[in-house]
């Protein structure tokens, strides 16, 4: 009869311990590389929603800044814990570009995972399994596709120029008229600089999708010369965020932007409505922002719950396409049953689909882009 | 003679004219912006106006949070250093210490010297010892920084109260304690605090060492106005930068009349 | 015996304010100088190699604008202290201290919308003069040095008109007897006497140019940049101390050439420090 209370007693009491157990306070922390709209995406739209789901849960949102910049300091701090040897690391989700991707991978930093995530399988962008042409399938899940486009002021500009080649003729009639941000300060005037390489180039595919070989770069002096020449007609802003407040003042009339923070600021009124977009030919290339879990993060279960929240079909709906203008990361179809037809609209009104499926290029691949940003530092810069 | 007068006073409005644009127009073109919600060119003045931005200072969010995180650092710093400098003022004013120039210019040094790169190899030793992102390394900093402003008014202020007074004191059989703190210390109140404001002034616009020591992890004020300036917010940064400017510009009205340039002009920010 | 306890107890008395130096400042400051000579673990130049390769333009860049702004912030400091000798104008007195405490960052910032090609300076101008365009200063040189000039010349108009002031008027009302104007008096009399004031108004305004790194960062042009600005990239793109740290080593041998004078002159002058 004791010996049966007892056991009673240790029952109730693991009972009681793993009820305590549920509401254990979580502090899921988040680095994430980009421009301050990534930040407020997930500080004031995502967090609240999942803390509402998970009320244990509370979100921590470190932003780190546009471009390879943004991500290295990602990295910096993932090695620090690395380096460290703690078994819990203190970053649970980083969000990345490709090239920090593959640096990561490299070094260790981040896990695979994706074999948990259901929505993985929603998922069909090419991008999702390699990034610059290094295989990352497994590690990453693609938060969302952004474009970067050429933005126009009509009041200025009555007949936009509709490749690159007009482009040129067009800033030597219009000198400091066109502003882009140099390879400083964000990924839009490394964009730009791509796709002038790939105009220029006679195996752009070959930049694209590999392989890898010198002889392709035969011909890139002679571009990278041509691109100095083209510099002296333009305006340099001061990063992505630079190119955009330049076009809303005025003072520039023309410039590469990324597609998602042009509709953002106009929404918020820090854009002049008016400005409108064209993807030139032969294309500008676009690029995904990733998911990533670090290889030893102390809550890669609510990163995981985390990921899956944003990447499922009526929040990616609401949140990625409606309110921030991002292209989705899963199937269209998967989105669309959430989404009001104004919404595509207004996405779609200045660069169609067509338009996207035929000028939207990739990045070059890891060993091509290395060099080109490089080449630029050298030849265009001094 | 009328003429000239009037000419006179022409130029005299024209000039006042052209110093306000320069000292006071850069203020302008900031407080607009902190008010503005929808503004593009060519419209010499915003679209629509909002108070939205200012409300984010009374509110919780990024912006009072970074506010908040910048006072409590000032005010650590204020205790910190001038609870460290008055004993060493007071040394330095009343114990004939050798090489007591070379030990006060010592303490100018990191206000007087490049600070990038200080602050650049402290983050890193921090980073080791875990006080990256960490306020207490931005408090530590701020104190070693700012311990000259603390320590050469308060030693200027002791220096400049009259020996007899302490002696007399003494004379009378009152400890050395005691006569500190029933004399001396009274008597450098005014030094005391105007040493603490300009920690406190400092402290709150302090950018180098907040940025490479708190961030991305935490974002004082002024980092958070560098933040939302890079990426183009212009309304957050525009209202961060006239609330910090603010105590500034008291403190300047204030104490115009007491401003000693060799208070200020060996220092330097 | 009572000096060598006295000596011992002041020496407690500043031994917290040395730690906290020796620990936060003089510790990193021989880190930097030791990582600006270490690569990988070895000794060597390396470093400076680099620097001078990729920044040779800037070092020159970041002392040709601080030796700008330095004679742009005294010419203007002169001007007015020399006027404010002679007239007491509660206007100018004012607009000219108002600038003194306000934060580096902020300065960039406000000169950055003020200065900007649409900013409100030319908003303004462009309507007063009737004009369509006028170009840009922010993101250029011109904007810097400006920048740097409206934060710099509080502190040397401070220094200076102190000077100006102090001195004895029976030397200017002899000069005015014998009818000399007033401009010849400040450049004849005043700027003579007052060298040694003008001249720590010059090495204070040039180290604080030299050093600062958010009002290049704000308003500076895209390339030349200043030599912190470097620094701050070398950091946080490449993660490369060590060229980071050989550009501070410059930077402090471009200050240490002043510092030593501005030692030596505080030492006989006035000992630092004035009750």
């Amino acid at each position: 009869m004791r010996k049966l209370c007892g056991v009673m007693l240790l029952i109730v009491a693991a009972v009681l311990l793993a009820q305590a157990n549920i509401p254990i306070k979580v502090t899921l922390t988040m680095m994430v590389a980009g421009d301050q709209n990534m930040v407020d995406f997930f500080q004031y739209e995502i967090a609240p929603e999942f803390e509402k789901l998970y009320p244990n849960v509370k979100v921590k949102v470190v932003g780190t800044g546009p471009g390879d910049a943004g991500s290295q300091q990602i990295i910096q701090q993932l090695q620090l814990e690395k380096d460290s040897g703690k078994d819990k690391w203190a970053i649970d989700l980083v969000v990345i570009h490709e090239a920090g991707t593959i640096w990561a991978i490299e070094r260790g930093l981040i896990r695979p995972y994706t074999d948990f995530l259901t929505t993985r399988r929603l998922v069909t962008m090419k991008t999702a399994e390699v990034a610059l042409g290094v295989n990352v399938n497994g590690y990453v899940m693609p938060m969302f596709h952004s474009q970067t486009a050429i933005a126009y002021n009509p009041r200025f500009v009555k007949d936009p120029p509709k490749s690159y080649a007009e482009l040129v003729e067009w800033v030597k009639k219009n000198p400091k008229k066109f502003g882009y941000n140099g390879i400083k300060g964000g990924m839009s005037g490394v964009s730009f600089v791509f796709g002038w390489v790939y105009w220029k180039s006679k195996n752009p595919d070959v930049l694209m999708n590999g392989p890898f070989d010198e002889k392709y770069m035969e011909d890139w002096p002679q571009i990278y010369a041509e691109l100095k020449e083209f510099n002296k007609y333009v305006t340099l802003t001061a990063g992505n965020a630079g190119t955009l407040d330049a076009l809303n003042r005025g003072e520039i009339w023309m410039g590469p932007v990324w597609v998602d923070m042009f509709y953002t600021w106009i929404r918020e009124g820090r854009m002049d409505p008016n400005i409108r977009l064209i993807l030139p030919e032969p294309g500008m290339p676009g690029q995904p922002m990733y998911f990533a879990i670090p290889t030893k993060a102390a809550n890669a279960d609510y990163a995981l719950k985390l990921i899956e929240f944003v990447t499922s079909p009526a929040v990616h709906a609401k949140y990625i396409v409606d309110k921030f203008n991002w292209y989705p990361a899963i199937g269209v179809e998967y989105v669309v049953p959430h989404l009001g037809k104004e919404v595509f609209e207004r996405l779609y009104r200045d660069i169609k689909e067509a338009d996207l499926l035929k000028f939207g290029k990739r990045m070059p691949i890891a060993d091509y882009r290395t060099r080109m940003l490089e080449a630029y530092e050298r030849w265009v810069e001094k | 003679m009328r003429r000239f007068s009037i000419l006179k006073l022409t130029l005299k409005v024209v000039l006042v004219f052209i110093i306000l644009l320069l000292v006071v127009g850069p203020f302008v073109g900031i407080a607009i912006w902190s008010f503005a919600r929808v503004w593009y060119w060519p419209k010499p003045i915003p679209q629509e106006f909002t108070l939205r931005y200012w409300a984010e200072v009374f509110k919780q969010g990024r912006v009072l949070n970074s506010l908040v995180l910048s006072l409590k650092i000032a005010l650590l710093t204020v205790g910190f250093s001038i609870a460290i400098a008055i004993p060493a003022a007071y040394a330095f004013a009343r114990y004939r210490l050798p090489a007591e120039r070379i030990l006060l210019f010592l303490f100018l040094m990191p206000q007087a010297f490049p600070q990038l790169p200080i602050f650049i190899n402290l983050a890193r030793v921090f980073g080791r010892m875990g006080l990256r992102g960490n306020m207490w390394g931005i408090v530590m900093a701020h104190t070693m920084a700012s311990l000259v402003f603390s320590l050469w008014i308060i030693t200027a202020t002791f220096k400049s109260i009259p020996l007899d007074l302490e002696q007399a004191a003494q004379n009378l059989g009152a400890s050395r304690w005691r006569v500190f703190w029933t004399i001396t210390f009274p008597l450098g109140i005014p030094g005391v605090i105007a040493g603490a404001i300009h920690v406190f002034l400092w402290s709150m616009g302090e950018f180098n060492a907040a940025f490479f020591i708190g961030a991305p992890f935490i974002q004082t004020a002024p980092v958070l106005m560098y933040t939302a300036s890079a990426g183009y917010n212009m309304q957050i940064a525009s209202v961060i930068a006239i609330v910090l400017m603010i105590p500034s510009l008291l403190f300047m009205l204030v104490i115009e009349r007491f401003l000693k340039a060799e208070y200020i002009a060996g220092i330097g920010g | 015996m009572k000096r060598r306890r006295d000596l011992f107890v002041g020496f407690l008395l500043i031994l917290p304010a040395l730690i906290v130096l020796g620990a936060l400042y003089v510790y990193p400051l021989i880190l930097s100088v030791y990582t600006s000579f270490t690569v990988q673990g070895r000794y060597g130049l390396t470093n400076y190699v680099k620097a001078f390769d990729i920044y040779w333009r800037d070092i020159i860049y970041s002392v040709a604008i601080s030796f700008a702004t330095t004679v742009a912030t005294l010419i203007v400091s002169v001007v007015v202290s020399g006027y404010l000798r002679f007239k007491s104008w509660k206007f100018l007195e004012l607009m000219y201290k108002l600038p003194l405490f306000i934060p580096f960052l902020i300065v960039g910032h406000a000169m950055r919308v003020f200065l900007a090609p649409h900013g409100t300076l030319n908003n303004l101008l462009t309507r007063i003069l009737r004009i369509e365009e006028l170009p840009g200063l922010s993101r250029s040189w011109i904007g810097l040095v400006w920048a740097f000039v409206w934060i710099m010349t509080p502190y040397a108009t401070l220094i200076v008109l102190g000077a100006f002031r102090s001195l004895d008027s029976a030397y200017i009302e002899a000069a005015q007897n014998v009818g000399a104007s007033k401009w010849k008096i400040v450049i004849d009399i005043l700027i003579p006497m007052c060298r040694p004031s003008i001249m720590v108004a010059f090495i204070l305004t040039f180290v604080r140019t030299i050093s600062s790194l958010t009002i290049p960062i704000m308003v500076g042009p895209a390339s030349p940049n200043m030599i912190t600005v470097n620094m701050m990239f070398r950091v946080n793109y490449f993660n490369d101390w060590g060229t980071a740290n050989a550009l501070g080593v410059v930077s402090y041998l471009i200050v240490m050439v002043f510092a030593i004078y501005y030692l030596r002159f505080m030492a006989a002058e006035r000992g630092g420090i004035k009750a």
